[in-house]
């Protein structure tokens, strides 16, 4: 039985990098053996998350990155915030519009649109982010918010548009990776920062007039990860300027809406959003595994003695 | 520094420990609180020894098992004391901030 429990946990190793494993597979595994309910017969769940993340670690720390898996959390933080201020601006700002007399529009009660009920989530999930449970309610948040798109087309509600959701989503996507029970204070206060704005700059304004703010947004966000880029790399700390990797891609689709508009219009045609939204996301994508194989790359070392290509 | 990180050096201040030792370990001065699995303990005993807070002490066969066991280095117990010292300034500061809020709230009649 034991032999056999041993087996499954070693089948698990090949997370791992292979060298890894074999300087450090039997002490995992007797390890994992010693810590064994009796009578258990196959890893736990949590085990094999256990070793997954491990394994991850140990490619990243192989190619010198494994500041990778520390900035995720810190960028989840920025994530959400982002997020959250964005629901904030578009519930107060753009939600609120009223709706011209003669115009043929289905409300969602009070509001504009369906966004107003994943604005609303997203808000609930900065209130979440308070008691350490933000992740299950950002999941949620970011269910609502692609659900808008399929409602809206089996029904008459409105939904808002694309350039809006699309970065919303994005966002919402690296929110996931704040570490379950963190607790974090900064997306309600952006929150409620980006409330008061809104509450200053409302006025008859729908999503095509505030376009602006997905620019600003995208400023801000660039403007603290390059602080906190300074910062880290000042201070040594292995997180670096991978936050500005990992968040490319939503700084890319907040910013480039602007560059999407042509000539008088004032949002974007829906081909250039694609090709704006493509490009961001293939950039995006391409940036973080490119600087880890670069990471890696420099420090390969050759052995004098023996030729042997190494990492060091 | 992290929590579990200053527990597992924490723990190897008294005495080098082995992984399963560890484990239990940081879980008692957490008070059951920190359960670290083994993936995330040999990850941060890795990351421990690039600094070199830690490192290997020496191994033993136990009951057929290889057991290998890890040390607190000179520049871990200056980084342990360092943290515990950041600590204690938090923790008096707090104190104080607390024993100043009872003195001042008015006694109940």
């Amino acid at each position: 039985m034991t032999r056999s429990l041993a087996d499954r946990y070693r089948s698990l190793l090949r997370f791992y990098p292979a060298d890894y494993r074999a300087e450090r597979g039997d002490e995992l595994v007797d390890t994992y053996l010693d810590l064994a309910e009796p009578g258990q017969r196959r890893p736990r769940p949590a085990d094999v998350a256990d070793l997954a993340r491990g394994g991850l670690r140990q490619h990243l720390r192989a190619r010198h990155a494994h500041g990778l898996a520390d900035a995720l959390p810190f960028a989840a933080i920025l994530a959400l915030s982002t997020a959250t201020a964005l629901a904030a601006v578009w519930l107060v700002a753009a939600e609120t519009v009223t709706i011209p007399m003669g115009v043929f529009w289905t409300s969602v009660g009070p509001f504009a649109t369906l966004g107003a009920v994943a604005w609303i989530a997203w808000l609930l999930a900065a209130v979440a982010a308070l008691a350490g449970w933000s992740r299950p309610v950002v999941l949620v948040a970011l269910l609502v918010t692609v659900a808008t798109i399929p409602v809206s087309w089996l029904t008459s509600y409105a939904r808002p548009p694309l350039f809006v959701l699309v970065p919303q989503v994005a966002l919402g996507l690296f929110a996931l990776f704040l570490p379950a029970r963190r607790v974090s204070y900064e997306p309600i206060v952006v929150a409620v920062a980006a409330t008061g704005a809104a509450v200053l700059i409302r006025g008859d304004f729908f999503y095509y007039n505030l376009l602006d703010v997905l620019a600003f947004a995208a400023v801000g966000l660039a403007l603290v990860i390059a602080v906190s880029g300074a910062v880290f790399t000042s201070r040594g700390d292995a997180r670096g300027w991978l936050p500005a990797q990992v968040l490319l891609g939503p700084i890319l689709l907040l910013a480039l809406t602007r560059l999407a508009e042509p000539g008088q219009q004032r949002w974007p045609e829906f081909s250039g959003a694609v090709l704006t939204a493509v490009v961001s996301t293939v950039v995006a994508a391409a940036a973080v595994p490119a600087s880890v194989w670069l990471s890696g790359r420099r420090r390969r070392t050759r052995c004098a003695a023996c030729g042997q290509r190494s990492i060091g | 520094m992290r929590e579990p990180t200053f527990l597992i050096l924490t723990a190897l201040a008294r005495a080098p420990m082995h992984g399963y030792g560890l484990i239990t370990e940081v879980a008692e001065l957490s008070g059951g609180r920190v359960d670290l699995r083994p993936g995330t303990l040999y990850g941060a005993l890795d990351r421990l020894a690039d600094d070199g807070l830690v490192e290997r002490d020496r191994e033993e066969i136990v009951d057929g098992r290889a057991r290998r066991y890890y040390r607190l280095t000179d520049r871990g117990e200056t980084a342990l004391g360092a943290e515990v010292e950041r600590l204690s300034h938090t923790v008096r500061a707090a104190q104080a901030r607390l024993s100043a809020r009872a003195t001042q709230r008015p006694a109940v009649a």
